[in-house]
């Protein structure tokens, strides 16, 4: 029976993935994952800078859109933070709200 | 209360360096009207417009830090859109760099 798109789906929940520990990878196998950190929480960064371009950047797409967080691995203020900081960049004509 | 804010401000950079600069001392007029005190300007510059604004497509960037009064903060924005050559201008405190309440 053909699984859809890789079969990545989960087996028991999100806490074994969220503990970086098991993750059902290609084929339904058990893949040993490591646990995402949040970059600002590891680098201490008090306050995310609109101004910071070259850093945004690194939190989205190819397209201009804002990464998920689930993407990125950070921790939900500090994307609360990147999301209110992007959108200022744009506003400023730092960042572009679309690319093609 | 007196509090450190920041605004950077996005100028349409066809004009003369000289209006630019009258601009900048335009702003800074504003801010000591409203018993402001300008500490810094730093000059990004011109750069290239991340997107089109009307005809514009590079612009002259300037951050300006300032304390103010905060209740004047409103009034010190919304005289801004008189200012000539201004394109965009935003507003930040500059005291919220740590974690919000």
């Amino acid at each position: 029976m053909p699984k859809k798109r890789g079969g990545s789906k989960e087996r028991s929940g999100g806490k074994e993935r969220r503990d970086g520990k098991e993750r059902v990878g290609k084929g339904g196998a058990l893949r040993r994952t490591r646990p995402k950190v949040c970059y600002f929480c590891k680098e201490k960064v008090a306050y995310v800078d609109y101004k910071d371009t070259a850093l945004l950047r690194r939190f989205m797409s190819d397209r201009g859109k804002i990464r998920a967080r689930r993407v990125t691995g950070s921790c939900q203020r500090h994307q609360r933070d990147i999301a209110l900081a992007v959108k200022n960049a744009r506003e400023m004509s730092l960042l572009s709200y679309t690319v093609r | 209360m007196l509090r450190p804010y920041e605004t950077m401000l996005l100028l349409d950079a066809r004009r003369e360096d000289a209006e630019i600069e009258a601009t900048l001392e335009r702003f800074t007029a504003l801010v000591t009207e409203r018993g402001g005190e300008m500490s810094n300007i730093e000059r990004w510059g011109r750069r290239k417009l991340a997107y089109e604004i009307g005809a514009v497509t590079e612009g002259y960037y300037a951050i300006c830090s300032y304390n103010l009064e905060s209740g004047k903060r409103s009034d010190l924005e919304a005289s801004l859109p008189f200012v000539e050559g201004l394109l965009r201008a935003k507003t930040v405190r500059r005291d919220v760099r740590t974690r919000r309440p």
